[in-house]
């Protein structure tokens, strides 16, 4: 026997025992969960008795409403102008913050452990931190006006636009950065020669999907202050007008469908074009490049105005243009804007050190009501949101008018604000508690049965093909090949929906739905500061022990 | 076999130039620990000669991509070390390895293209080893360097695609282009990790075929690993088998027989050890004998 054959013998290792997975915390947790659920709905007094037995105040509600008293259209024009203006500004500005810090947050293009965690860190803070809280701050420091939201809105933003870019840039193939390593490129050249053009589509989808969601929280920011149509709804409810009300929020429903309609419309032709071939010729190309073959021949350096090029430069134009005109249709105050920083410690020093005026008690007892009805919120939101969105999957129901159905409901389902339902609910049921939940239950549907609809149809279809080729009836396929392989994203999305519940919860407060919004709103009112920072204190830390719950659940279910 | 083993190095420098000269790239009692047992390398000691073809053969996991990845200092090895150029890869800083990468073109299995991003762009990335700063488009590359890189891709054969995106091409072109972006460093070694690999065969042989065509033009010293066999023999002047992170065949393709060929079978797939014994590996060794007396200088430090 030679000695390279005796090297080459494989060390023997005795398979080893997988470690038994945490399957019974798994479960013990999952049905806490459950049980804290169904209990929140309980002791909130959610019943379908409850429901019913306000349908009376609905009629009324319907009768209080109409005629709706529409603004006249100019002024509508103006209104919608400036919502759109800040929530423009608003986005745009959370996009360029989020870059460097996606950029620090991924591991590919990170520039050290320390700042990748800083960098996290203020991901997870931007988003712990309501923008309503953060727009009560910045209105405090550079005054009434639209200049307060929309640095409100775009760093809270930078929570979800910055986690997704970090995110994006992992997911990211690893080899075209590798390469221009291995060719003896700088990390600037690496990072700006392999992601950009690759991660554009994405980097536009998310911040086209922000701007949805900016344009529904701009209108409960008008509640404490910042312009647009939310400003005319809160001025209009509080002269208790509920027919200009009403009319403003049909505005801004409509607005919403909308604009989430051409946002979603502007993705799937990004999402479209990725792969698609540009090569070949179009009226463009004919007419920017006239007798021009690409070849070594003639030696032409520059690239010929292909469709994608004009439209990269018709893009960017576009989009300078809007910037401009934005700014200058909501008058950004620079003056108040150096101001409002100069003052910035003295602003500070206002909100520390964190107080509980006196009354923690009842401070904690409306957190609980908040987290009470968030979690009832996301129980209901879940039950009636799954069957949907498993519905709405086109894998699972074949029928197309079926599914299509589910799919338009989901989208009018989540065209309407939560703010919107909120008011409603509120003048229903009225103040309190119930309102709050049953508004964030519906709005559910609109999040969760698109993640959920989403999520099935992105299982994988060869094992169903495979599971059929058993002989598998359809509902066998159903159960242990597409809820199975969903089952981790179903989780995954439950618990997102849960986190943002507490978040909205809080803010619904402000409007009358209950929990510890309100006293937050009133702790502003009045000043209280320090009030104001110690039941941010307290939201940050439940959104953090929901965060690192959900992320504990995400690795248990796999 | 003992005395390759030890590791007496060459002591005076005219003697290290002179290994250098001969020796594009040496490796010296190599070994990576990548934790827990694993061995990426288990002591490789190789010597790679200047401008000649040499293939690493091997299944997957038996430590072909990462011997080449020790080559271009995107692996440090445990202990032992890697000479490339002329230089130690392990006591180089970060501006030097830098410029030693530049000298070392890479073509990878999944091409590692910027997908949506313009051929001919792709191929100016080439260059950016030696221009400074970032490039985010086209025309941010200097003028020369769009010239240089659209000779390189009438080089093979795809100028014509220039201004197409890179992801419309099919994979043997990718491939090309990819060649084409390792030529715009004027590389002196080459290394191609399972270039052929995602490829169907015709695409394949023509790939190997530029390869081959290229390294004799360009006097390039190609590392390449496939897995293969008859395409390594086609196209290497040399097979290294590879298992488990050790160096268990190594011997020049001229001349080989039908016999041998499925001797390299075997030993690369491991089915077979006894077949190919220490024997005759050492015949092989003795066969690659140097004839001067200071390759056999070289010997003695231990580059096979």
């Amino acid at each position: 026997m030679s000695l390279v054959a005796d090297r080459a013998a494989p060390a023997v290792v005795a398979p080893q025992r997988p470690r038994p997975s945490g399957n019974s915390t798994l479960a013990a947790i999952v049905l806490i969960c459950l049980a804290a659920g169904a209990w929140s709905v309980w002791s909130l007094g959610i019943d379908l008795a409850t429901i019913a037995s306000s349908f009376d105040n609905a009629v009324g509600f319907f009768s209080r409403i109409v005629p709706l008293d529409f603004p006249e259209f100019g002024q509508t024009v103006s209104l919608v102008v400036e919502t759109l203006a800040i929530v423009f500004l608003a986005t745009l500005l959370s996009v360029v913050l989020s870059i460097p810090v996606a950029l620090f947050a991924a591991r590919p293009t990170r520039m050290g452990r320390g700042s990748q965690w800083t960098a996290r860190t203020l991901i997870v803070f931007a988003r712990a931190i309501p923008d309503l809280v953060l727009a009560i701050v910045f209105l405090r420091m550079f005054g009434l006006g639209a200049t307060a939201g929309i640095i409100a809105m775009g760093i809270h933003s930078v929570g979800m636009i910055g986690k997704l870019y970090a995110d994006a840039i992992e997911e990211l193939d690893d080899g075209p950065r590798e390469s221009i390593e291995a060719l003896g490129g700088s990390r600037s050249q690496q990072i700006l020669t392999a992601i950009p053009q690759t991660l554009m589509p994405q980097l536009i989808a998310t911040a086209l999907h922000r701007f949805d969601i900016n344009l529904r929280t701009s209108v409960l920011l008008g509640y404490v202050g910042v312009g647009g149509i939310g400003l005319a709804i809160a001025d209009s409810l509080r002269t208790l007008d509920y027919q200009r009300g009403m009319a403003l929020a049909v505005i801004v429903l409509i607005l919403c469908i909308v604009i989430e309609l051409v946002s979603g419309s502007i993705r799937a032709a990004l999402m479209a074009s990725t792969g698609a071939k540009i090569n070949g010729g179009t009226w463009v190309d004919r007419m920017f490049n006239r007798g021009r073959t690409p070849g070594v021949g003639d030696l032409i350096l520059t690239p010929p105005w292909s469709v994608a090029r004009f439209r990269r430069f018709a893009s960017a134009a576009v989009l300078i243009v809007l910037t401009i005109a934005a700014l200058w249709r909501v008058d950004v105050s620079w003056s108040a804007l150096v101001a409002g920083l100069a003052d910035l410690p003295q602003t500070v020093s206002l909100f520390f050190p964190p107080s509980t005026g006196g009354t923690l008690g009842n401070l904690v007892e409306q957190l609980l009501v908040t987290i009470q009805i968030s979690l009832a919120a996301t129980f209901i939101g879940a039950i009636l949101a799954v069957p949907i969105g498993v519905l709405a999957a086109r894998n699972v129901v074949a029928n197309r008018a079926v599914h299509k159905s589910f799919r338009v409901l989901i989208v009018v389902v989540r065209g309407i604000p939560e703010l919107i339902l909120a008011i409603i609910f509120v003048v229903i049921s009225g103040l309190g508690e119930v309102a709050g939940t049953l508004a964030l239950a519906i709005g559910a549907i609109g999040l969760l049965s698109k993640l959920i609809a989403d999520s099935v149809e992105e299982t994988d279809l060869q094992v169903q093909e495979a599971m059929r080729t058993t002989g598998a009836g359809e509902a066998q396929v159903f159960f242990s090949a597409t809820l199975r392989q969903a089952a981790p994203a179903f989780v995954a999305h439950i618990m997102y929906l849960l986190d943002t519940n507490i978040r909205s919860a809080t803010l619904l407060g402000v409007v009358g739905a209950g929990g510890i919004g309100f006293l937050l709103l009133n702790a502003s009112r009045v000043n209280q500061f320090d009030v104001l920072t110690m039941v941010l204190i307290l939201m940050v830390a439940v959104v953090l022990l929901v965060e690192a719950l959900s992320m504990w659940l995400r690795r248990a279910v796999r | 076999m003992t005395d390759s083993h030890s590791a007496s190095r060459p002591t005076t420098p005219e003697l290290q130039r002179e290994i250098d000269r001969i020796y594009a790239v040496q490796l010296d009692h190599v070994t990576k620990d990548f934790g827990g047992g694993v061995l990426g390398l288990d002591d490789v000691n190789l010597g790679f000669r200047t401008g000649r073809i040499s293939v690493l053969l091997g299944l997957s996991g038996s430590g072909k991509s990462t011997l080449l990845r020790h080559i271009n200092g995107l692996h440090t090895p445990a202990s032992g070390r890697v000479r490339v150029l002329g230089q130690d890869m392990d006591k180089l800083r970060r501006s030097e390895l830098k410029s030693v990468r530049r000298d070392i073109g890479v073509i990878f299995q999944s091409f590692n293209l910027v997908g949506p991003m313009s051929v001919l762009e792709n191929v100016c990335a080439g260059a950016l080893g030696s221009l400074r700063g970032p490039r985010i488009t086209l025309m941010m590359y200097p003028k020369a360097v769009r010239r240089g890189a659209l000779e390189k891709l009438d080089r093979v054969g795809l100028a014509d695609r220039a201004y197409q995106r890179a992801d419309t091409l099919s994979g043997g072109q990718q491939q090309r282009v990819a060649i084409a972006r390792a030529l715009m460093q004027q590389p002196k070694v080459l290394l191609a990790d399972e270039p052929v690999a995602s490829l169907d065969p015709v695409s394949a042989h023509d790939v190997i075929d530029l390869l081959r065509q290229i390294s004799a033009e360009d006097d390039l010293t190609v590392i390449a690993s496939l897995h293969q066999v008859e395409l390594a023999i086609d196209f290497a002047d040399r097979i290294i088998g590879l298992r488990t992170g050790q160096v268990v065949l190594d011997r020049a393709t001229a001349g080989l027989s039908a016999e041998e060929t499925s001797q390299i079978y075997s030993s690369v797939s491991g089915t077979d050890i006894a077949e190919v014994g220490s024997s005759d590996d050492a015949n092989i060794a003795r066969a690659q004998m140097p004839k001067t007396g200071t390759e056999a200088a070289a010997r003695v430090g231990a580059y096979r």
